[in-house]
Order: structure tokens, then C-alpha cells, then sequence
């Protein structure tokens, strides 16, 4: 069957299986940057933003992708041009194996969309569904209250 | 696991309610719902050949007045948790908010919570103790359910090939409360022992009506009718709330598993249902 989606702000068209998960079509089309976990939807290493709300792809399947924009890692930023959210991941050291990462950023982004400047416990609750097993999530709260405090700035300077 | 399904033939997008129903009604057993699809997703039987998903029939809406809740079935629990903040003194939205993560509660819909029996769905523990209305559409028509159905009956047996629309959760009155525990590890997993209470009380504060119910370790949710009967007369204080506690701990015989044995679901059925019982009484001395 066919699905057409937004992936990252581009329009697509895919044939995928009836029977297939977003995480696994995902991955099967290069985009490898959506991790696979536990494929159970409890660790959210594969998280994805739906129309701007993430949730786990593992636990999606690929047609309810119809319709709907997706929005994974690569579609915030990259090396050249990362996201305030990827710069400050980078500059208070939260990644270790990185593989939680994207996930956990992408959580981030969703939080920061609809709180910009969120409680510690607002980021604890965001980051419920993100499990780090090395670095652990002194940091990456860290990480996400600097955004919010750079973003907030911005819009301050921009406001004025 | 999560995965693929290659036994999956077709994946069938209604547009109307109509559409979805027949689709239902035509496949039977070979056909699965796709509501939030954490579930199905998740695991999918090989008798399953047609999944029919029911994002585009709007079922998503979410209303909260004084007479009462009215609740898609396809709205995901994160939007119950925030649209029904202020109701019931907050006990839905606190219900809904210890089911997993905010990732599981952005995808998982009160449809397919109410659906699946699993021993994890929560919410039917809570909607059969408020004894609220599950609106289901069949190729004769639409039906309201009580949830109290969900104590007695497995949801595919109440369901057969019929669609949930919504829920509609009756409006607190003053002298009636309600209150939901859920013992559990860590905040959103799996819980050892649920339980949801409705209580009515008259105006020296006796409970003249009681609704018990306990969850977690069965497909559907479990009626404590000798609970009720022992507090309906009392005032619910501590030595009532004790013997019933261990009125639990004797009778209820819930399932072992690998992560909680069954002594210690007895003895935790009997805590939650405790706190279950001094939330809603609480609430309904607070309301009046």
C-alpha cells in the first residue's frame, strides 16, 4: 500500500508493507538515524515527533504515518547547522553513547514547543519515555534548561 | 515484540463511521482496530489479516462540563490528562497519568484502553468505578455500555466486532467522590495492584453508596462487591477501612508474575483499595 507523508518538511510517497511499523520503514529508507531499542516502546530510543508530538515509531504502524508530518533527528539540524537544543547537548557534555540522543532531543523539542520555559519536573515528565543507560539525565536537563533560557533571550532581544 | 506482520493483508482507513463498522462486521475475528496502536503495534495475532484504522472518523474530542465528560475514544490519554485536569477533583487525569510514559500516554488512546484487556489497562478500573457510559456502534446501531460490564466480562466478549465511540463519564455531585491508587515501582509501569472507588455519603457523612473496583492483575477489571457491602453504613474510618484492607488480602486472588508474586498483590490490593476509599471520601466531604 501506499503512504504519503511529510518527512522532515519533504513530501514523500512510500510503499510499505500493511503490516509494517513506522521504525521499521523508517530505517529501511536510510533513516537510520531513528534508533531501534527495545522495540516495545518503553526505552524511546526510536521516538519520532507526530505533527509535532513524540511518541515511539516502534509502537506505530507505518500507516498511521498517512497524512502526518515526521519529524525525526535529522529534520532539526545537523553538524553545520544544529539545533539549540543539539548545541547545548554538545557543550554540557550529555551524550556518551549517544544513542538515547535523538529521542531524547526530540522530547526536548516537543517540551520546549508547548513550555518554553519548563519546571524541572515539566523536563523530568518530557523525558518519562527516554531511558539513558550511561550518561544518565543530570545533563541532559541541563542541556534543555539552557535552551530555554537561550531561546527565551532570543525571543526577548527579538520582542524588544 | 514490535515488529512486522507479514500475515497483515490489508490496512483499511475508513471515513466513516459506517465504513469502519462494516469493515468490522465484515472481517470479524480476522480484523484489528488501529487506535493509538501501542498495542497492536506491539503484538498482533496470526488470526489478524485486516487492521482498520480509525484515525480519520474525528473520534478524538474531548468535552468537560458540570453535567458530565464526554470522551472520544480516539483521544489519547495525554489529552484526557490535560482536558479533564479539573474533574472528578482530578482523578481521571491522575489515573491517566500513571499509564507509562509521556511517549506511551502521547499514542494510547482511552478506546484502546478500554479494548484491550490487558491487565495493564488501568482506565477500565477507574470508568467502571464511575460508571460510565461506553458508547458502541454496531452495524444495528450505537449502544450504551455500562463499564461496569468491564468487571464481569472480558472487552472482546462486551465488543464482539463493535466499535467504541466514546466514553461519558456522569458530572460530580457534591456529596459523591472518587479516588484511584495504583501501586507501582516506578512512576508509569505496570502496576502490582489498582483500585478505583466511588462513594456516595448522606449528610452525617455515612456512605449510603459504593463502587470498588480493582485492576492490574487480570484481563478485566475486578468487582469487590464484599468490599462495597462492608463500607455502605459505615463512615468509612480507619477500623472499617482495616477490615476491609484485610477482607481483600483474604479473598482476592489475583495472578503471580515474574515481577510480583501473589501474597504481595493481596496485601497491596487491600492498601490500594484503602487509599481508594479515603480519596473519594475525602472528595466527597470537600465537594458539598
Amino acid at each position: 500500500m501506499k503512504i504519503t507523508f511529510k518527512l522532515n518538511g519533504r513530501d514523500e510517497e512510500w510503499e510499505v508493507e500493511p503490516g509494517a511499523n513506522l521504525l521499521d520503514v523508517l530505517r529501511e529508507n536510510g533513516h537510520t538515524e531513528v534508533k531501534r531499542g527495545c522495540d516495545t516502546g518503553d526505552c524511546g530510543a526510536c521516538t519520532v515527533l507526530v505533527d509535532g508530538v513524540p511518541r515511539s515509531s516502534c509502537t506505530m504502524m507505518a500507516g498511521q504515518a498517512q497524512g502526518r508530518e515526521i519529524t525525526t533527528i535529522a529534520g532539526l539540524g545537523d553538524a553545520l547547522d544544529p539545533h539549540p537544543l543539539q548545541q547545548a547537548w554538545v557543550e554540557v557534555g550529555a551524550v556518551q553513547c549517544g544513542f538515547c540522543t535523538p529521542g531524547m532531543i526530540l522530547s526536548a523539542k516537543a517540551l520546549l514547543d508547548e513550555a518554553p520555559m519548563p519546571t524541572e519536573d515539566q523536563i523530568k515528565d518530557a523525558l518519562s519515555g527516554n531511558l539513558c543507560r550511561c550518561t544518565g539525565y543530570v545533563k541532559p536537563i541541563e542541556a534543555i534548561k539552557l535552551t530555554a533560557t537561550r531561546l527565551n533571550n532570543d525571543k526577548g532581544v527579538t520582542d524588544a | 515484540m514490535g515488529g512486522y506482520f507479514p500475515w497483515v493483508k490489508r490496512y483499511l482507513r475508513p471515513q466513516s463511521l459506517d465504513e469502519a463498522i462494516a469493515a468490522m462486521n465484515e472481517f470479524k475475528d480476522a480484523a484489528a482496530v488501529v487506535a493509538g496502536g501501542t498495542s497492536v503495534a506491539m503484538r498482533l495475532p496470526r488470526r489478524v489479516e485486516v487492521l482498520v484504522d480509525l484515525q480519520d472518523l474525528g473520534l478524538d474530542k474531548v468535552q468537560v462540563t458540570d453535567a458530565g465528560l464526554k470522551l472520544g475514544a480516539m483521544a489519547n490519554l495525554r489529552k484526557v490528562e490535560k482536558a479533564a485536569a479539573g474533574a472528578w477533583g482530578g482523578v481521571i487525569a491522575s489515573a491517566c497519568s500513571t499509564v507509562g510514559s509521556r511517549l506511551v500516554r502521547n499514542a494510547a488512546t482511552l478506546g484502546g484502553e478500554m479494548a484491550a484487556g490487558l491487565p495493564w489497562c488501568d482506565i477500565p478500573v477507574l470508568m467502571a468505578a464511575l460508571d460510565a457510559r461506553v458508547s458502541v456502534s454496531r452495524p444495528d446501531g450505537e449502544e450504551a455500555v455500562s463499564a461496569w460490564q468491564w468487571t464481569s466480562q472480558r472487552p472482546s466478549d462486551i465488543l464482539g466486532s463493535g466499535v467504541i465511540t466514546r466514553l461519558l463519564v456522569p458530572g460530580h455531585v457534591a456529596n459523591e467522590g472518587a479516588g484511584f491508587y495504583k501501586v507501582m515501582r516506578v512512576q508509569g509501569e505496570y502496576g502490582a495492584a489498582v483500585a478505583a472507588a466511588w462513594v456516595r455519603l448522606d449528610e452525617h457523612d455515612t456512605i449510603t453508596a459504593c463502587r470498588l473496583v480493582s485492576g492490574g492483575v487480570s484481563p478485566h477489571a475486578v468487582a469487590l462487591n464484599y468490599a462495597q457491602d462492608a463500607l455502605v453504613g459505615s463512615k468509612g474510618d480507619d477500623t472499617t477501612l482495616k477490615y476491609v484492607a484485610s477482607m481483600i488480602e483474604q479473598r482476592f486472588k489475583p495472578a503471580s508474575d515474574p515481577r510480583f508474586d501473589r501474597a504481595y498483590r493481596q496485601k497491596m490490593t487491600g492498601v490500594a483499595a484503602k487509599r481508594a476509599v479515603q480519596q473519594a471520601i475525602a472528595m466527597a466531604k470537600g465537594g458539598r
